[in-house]
């Protein structure tokens, strides 16, 4: 029997299915068929690549976005969260696939989580390499940080600053990575 | 959150160079080395296949590009240096250099290249312009292959040929080679040795010349004259090791090494002034398997010694006061035979 090729990005797309649909039928079971609240995150994102293990003379700045969805209060403030995130340089171009738990708090109008995120990076090098044009490598991704978002009105937030230490394993090292992200979050369901 | 970024901005920034390894057909390696520590970071993307059957390697001075000898299509290919990603890109077209070009060396300037051709037997000078294209300058003729080159800070190139028992001497001027003759007669000759090794080593100072014997496990020693003639110093033949290969002055003048391809071991002394040699003693440091060139890096802090046999370069630190070497756990480990190192800056 043939097997069907799976490429990376629908892997990631599977998981993030399957964990949505497991978690579903909890949040129905908790809320009796309410939608649950739902927060959706987009805005700007800086990486602090740690590239000294690739060769680089140095660590690399790279610059990009961020986005999320959370079910942010499942049970008592545990949700779950899937991030997506990609930061560009001339050298290098990194992209970050993560899902996990998440923790949110309400304190004084301020929302403040923090999460263990956990899925596959893809980082690719922008400059010939022995046998590719521009060498890539998926390797295992784990981001733990969290942030602090500030509700401006209605359904928007502001995530004055998402926080992550990204440790990725790519081409045959590891790097100790920092990613710091902004922007907009809009919030769908009760709240 | 601007403090924060400025902060991981400017931290992590620390002082390292480049080594490259060339290895034949399966191209060339590359290393990031911390200047301090000498940890070497294999370039995730090296090797990088350039021509075919690299073998001399040489960076510019300016640390902008490299020049390679590709030995099977006679040609020398010019290689950009990213300085960041350590990636090396070639800038076509590339030069034709004989039928077999091999071992290359620059002037201190960067202003000629000298290549060792291994079939049409001649070295081979090219003007090097700033963006690293060549154009050739001169040619001369030697008995047979020319296993290296070593210039000297006064301006004579020395070329060994060991299947002709022979020690060629060039005077350079605006990169045309003149034979010096050993002797006066119709026909100019070269230095005949009995016992000649792959490579000489000459002092900074270019007035003492060593040449590894390996047939009969010593060193030999010459000073060199106002001329460029070669006069044995009086007591040649230091003891070496077992089939001694090549050898190197520091940038001190004040020691020399010679690897020894049959022991895998260095011999080590000190020169005095009149260019005779005292073994160093202690610990002999060991290398790996039948070692077969040793050269330094331009700060004087780290010696490389390629291993044929084990397929690697071993790395060592100099002592600047005793001249021991002592071997780091940096060592480059290359996966095929290593022909040549150079190295940034």
């Amino acid at each position: 029997m043939a097997i069907r090729r799976v490429f990376p990005i629908q892997r990631q797309a599977a998981v993030f299915a399957f964990a949505a649909l497991m978690i579903c039928p909890l949040a129905s079971a908790q809320s009796f068929f309410k939608v649950p609240t739902i927060d959706v995150f987009a805005g700007y994102s800086y990486l602090r690549f740690d590239s000294k293990p690739l060769g680089f003379a140095d660590q690399l700045n790279l610059n990009g976005w961020n986005a999320e969805i959370a079910l942010p209060n499942l049970y008592q403030g545990f949700g779950v969260a899937a991030d997506v995130s990609a930061h560009y340089a001339h050298e290098l171009a990194a992209y970050n696939f993560l899902i996990g738990p998440q923790y949110t708090y309400e304190v004084k109008n301020l929302r403040v989580y923090g999460h263990a995120l956990f899925g596959k990076s893809r980082d690719r090098l922008s400059f010939p390499g022995s046998t590719e044009l521009e060498p890539s490598n998926l390797a295992r991704d784990v981001a733990l940080g969290g942030g602090v978002d500030i509700p401006i009105g209605g359904r928007l937030s502001w995530r004055a600053v998402q926080g992550d230490y990204v440790i990725t394993s790519n081409f045959g090292g590891t790097q100790h990575n920092v990613r710091v992200s902004t922007g907009v979050v809009i919030r769908f369901g009760k709240h | 959150m601007l403090l924060a970024l400025a902060g991981l901005n400017s931290c992590g920034s620390q002082g390292t160079h480049l080594a490259y390894v060339t290895t034949g057909t399966t191209g060339i390696l590359a290393f990031r080395i911390h200047n301090t520590s000498g940890t070497a970071t294999n370039v995730v993307t090296s090797p990088f296949l350039v021509g075919d059957a690299t073998f001399g390697m040489v960076v510019h001075p300016s640390n902008k590009f490299a020049l390679v000898a590709n030995q099977h299509s006679g040609t020398i290919s010019r290689l950009d240096i990213d300085l960041t990603t350590g990636a090396l890109t070639e800038k076509l077209p590339r030069t034709p250099a004989g039928i077999s070009p091999g071992p290359m060396i620059l002037d201190s300037s960067g202003n000629f290249l000298f290549v060792a051709d291994q079939g049409l037997n001649q070295i081979l000078v090219f003007s090097v312009s700033a963006d690293g294209s060549l154009s050739q300058v001169s040619s001369a003729a030697v008995g047979s292959a020319p296993t290296s080159l070593t210039l000297a800070s006064t301006g004579f190139l020395f070329v060994p040929v060991p299947s002709f028992s022979a020690i060629y001497v060039f005077t350079v001027n605006s990169g045309v080679l003149t034979q010096v003759c050993s002797s006066p007669g119709p026909v100019c000759l070269p230095s005949t040795v009995n016992d000649a090794g792959s490579s000489v080593a000459v002092d900074p100072a270019g007035k003492f010349l060593y040449l590894p014997n390996p047939s009969t496990n010593t060193v030999s020693g010459f000073t060199i004259g106002s001329g460029g003639d070669l006069t044995p110093v009086p007591g040649v033949a230091f003891a070496a090791g077992k089939s001694p290969a090549a050898a190197a002055v520091d940038q001190s003048g004040k020691f020399l090494y010679v690897v020894n391809s049959g022991s895998a071991a260095i011999s080590q002394y000190t020169i005095d002034s009149a260019g005779n040699l005292t073994v160093i003693t202690g610990t002999l440091p060991s290398t790996g398997t039948n070692p077969g060139f040793i050269t330094f890096d331009p700060d004087g802090k780290f010696g490389y010694i390629g291993n044929i046999g084990s397929q690697s370069v071993t790395q060592f630190t100099i002592n600047s006061t005793s001249g021991a070497l002592s071997t780091t756990t940096n060592t480059l480990q290359i996966g095929s035979v290593p022909r040549a190192l150079a190295l940034t800056k």
